[in-house]
């Protein structure tokens, strides 16, 4: 590859990265659903890349919530 | 000396690893928690999320040990990449550096390799891997889901094409051992105990669904679509059907798929995991499908955690926690997936004769990194379930895990900064001829979409109806 090809590449991979985070941040303007997304995952700390559940706390809250809630129901009976 | 072979050595840093935090973590702090945790259980009132917020478990060497893998990682960005970077992250981060080379100074040796050599390499691979967290902190990024995973390998594919791997840094592109050692690491974030505390609707829909999409997915890509490569077939059948881009790297090591096909897996998932996280809550509230049931849904079918909270979040509190909680029985899976994998590829696909084999030859062609990963599986869970639940949470969940969790994260992202360096575009385009991948994704994910709901209908509203009103 040439010194050229290579800026070239560099200039497209910035401008697309660019492109990419603009798109994003217009659709959470433009679009409701994608506004409300984005408002709960800051409102939660949530971590949308968390690609294991250790990853993420509010993983873990919710299964000590879950299992709470279940033992609490077998507790009191129907 | 005789030659250690890639799983051995993957073994030996993640068992090194692994001790060094059951050390620290749990039993240097161990009689002093236990004590004022047993003590403080007895109050009335008592809360251990207030008893952690209010009391210090950690010691020097233990904030120091969650410092250099949490802050070596750059913070959240808008616009400004500098400024995620602060002192503490480049002291963390040289920190981590010198951790990781000491971890690989005792395993390259053992290989028959220099070390002198893969040093230089090595600083080029974690400076990538500093850059594709650097990449997915930012806010929108991040926000949609675009993780270091998917970084690590787009920085790689760049490096390789554009600028072409510097020599020096040759030497220390070992994707495989890294996969490896953070597997033997995984390992011990699969307690198993823990899908007994969660109940039975749960783990029908985790563990009865994901088999049977998991294998007519396989079929399907086998029979129907013709995909030449198994490895291939299966490692994107795994990737959708249990829980991503773990589950990728997982099926992909224990059947030794090559680079560009577990690349083309997690390209696959990553991209439909962000377009899922957004659409399928939205459809679940347009069409009015109560929140129980569409948690378990979002939890079933949706490929990465963190994307699981997210769209369970959109839909409310109950949904998440459902979510959530499905999602994290459905993660258990990938130690049994892993294991079957590897013997199912070890008797079948590499036996190409359909002979008989005997045991010992089983046992040489066997991906022996299964069994760290099965041994810390087992280990970690006998622990936890021995020691008091409180202190089990605090020096295990929140202590040992934690630090294995990250330095886990940090193994995987260099070697997906490995693969991409080392994976050739052309490979990486013909694994798309025919776009089969992508029809494989798509059929295997609508099955997997009409089971779980189904699944996870007849589970909370007609077989447990009661454990539902709970909820």
């Amino acid at each position: 590859m040439t010194t050229k090809q290579r800026i070239t590449s560099i200039l497209l991979i910035a401008v697309g990265l660019v492109a990419l985070r603009q798109t994003i941040v217009i659709g959470i303007i433009e679009i409701d659903q994608l506004r409300k997304h984005v408002g709960r995952v800051e409102e939660l700390k949530i971590d949308p890349t968390a690609l294991y559940y250790t990853e993420s706390q509010v993983v873990l809250d919710a299964e000590k919530e879950v299992t709470r809630r279940m033992q609490k129901g077998s507790s009191t009976g129907p | 000396m005789k030659t250690w072979t890639e799983d051995s050595v993957a073994i030996l840093l993640g068992s090194i690893v692994l001790i060094l935090a059951l050390a620290a973590f749990l039993i240097v702090p161990y009689s002093g928690v236990n004590e004022a945790l047993t003590s403080a259980a007895d109050e009335p009132g008592f809360s251990l999320e207030n008893w952690n917020d209010n009391n210090d478990s950690g010691n020097g060497v233990t904030v120091f040990l969650s410092n250099m893998v949490d802050a070596s990682r750059p913070g959240r960005w808008d616009l400004n990449p500098f400024s995620s970077l602060s002192s503490d992250f480049f002291l963390y981060a040289f920190a981590l550096f010198v951790g990781l080379a000491l971890l690989l100074a005792i395993g390259i040796p053992l290989m028959k390799q220099q070390f002198s050599t893969f040093l230089g390499g090595f600083a080029f691979v974690f400076l990538v891997g500093l850059l594709a967290f650097l990449l997915a902190n930012q806010t929108e990024f991040r926000n949609m889901g675009l993780g270091y995973a998917l970084w690590a390998i787009l920085l790689g594919l760049v490096i390789s094409n554009v600028f072409g791997v510097p020599g020096f840094a040759r030497p220390a592109l070992w994707p495989e051992l890294y996969i490896k050692a953070g597997l033997v690491l995984l390992g011990a974030e699969v307690l198993f105990g823990k899908i007994l505390a969660i109940g039975l609707p749960g783990i029908f829909v985790a563990w009865i669904v994901t088999p049977i999409v998991l294998l007519t997915t396989f079929w399907f890509g086998q029979r129907i679509l013709r995909i030449t490569s198994p490895t291939l077939n299966i490692t994107i059948s795994a990737d959708m059907s249990v829980c991503g881009v773990s589950a990728a790297i997982a099926t992909a090591a224990a059947c030794r798929a090559s680079k560009e096909e577990l690349t083309t897996a997690v390209g696959l998932s990553m991209v439909f995991t962000s377009i899922m996280m957004v659409v399928l809550p939205t459809f679940i509230t347009a069409v009015g499908i109560p929140e129980v049931l569409g948690g378990a849904w979002i939890g079933g079918t949706l490929d990465a955690t963190g994307a699981v909270v997210a769209a369970g979040a959109f839909l409310g509190d109950t949904a998440l926690n459902v979510a959530a909680t499905i999602k994290m029985i459905q993660n258990i899976l990938i130690g049994v997936l892993a294991f079957a994998v590897a013997v199912y590829w070890t008797t079948r696909i590499d036996n190409t004769q359909a002979r008989t084999v005997r045991a010992s030859e089983i046992w040489i062609r066997f991906p022996k990194f299964v069994l760290g990963f099965l041994g810390a599986s087992v280990l970690f869970s006998l622990l936890y379930e021995a020691l008091n639940p409180n202190t089990a949470a605090v020096l295990v969940e929140n202590g040992a895990l934690a630090f294995t969790s990250d330095m886990r994260g940090w193994l995987f992202c260099l070697a997906f900064a490995s693969i991409g360096m080392s994976a050739n575009f052309r490979e990486l385009r013909a694994q798309f001829h025919g776009g089969k991948p992508f029809i494989l994704y798509v059929c295997g994910q609508t099955l997997n979409l009409c089971l779980t709901l189904l699944m996870a209908w007849i589970m909370f509203y007609i077989i447990f109806p009661d454990i539902t009103a709970n909820l």
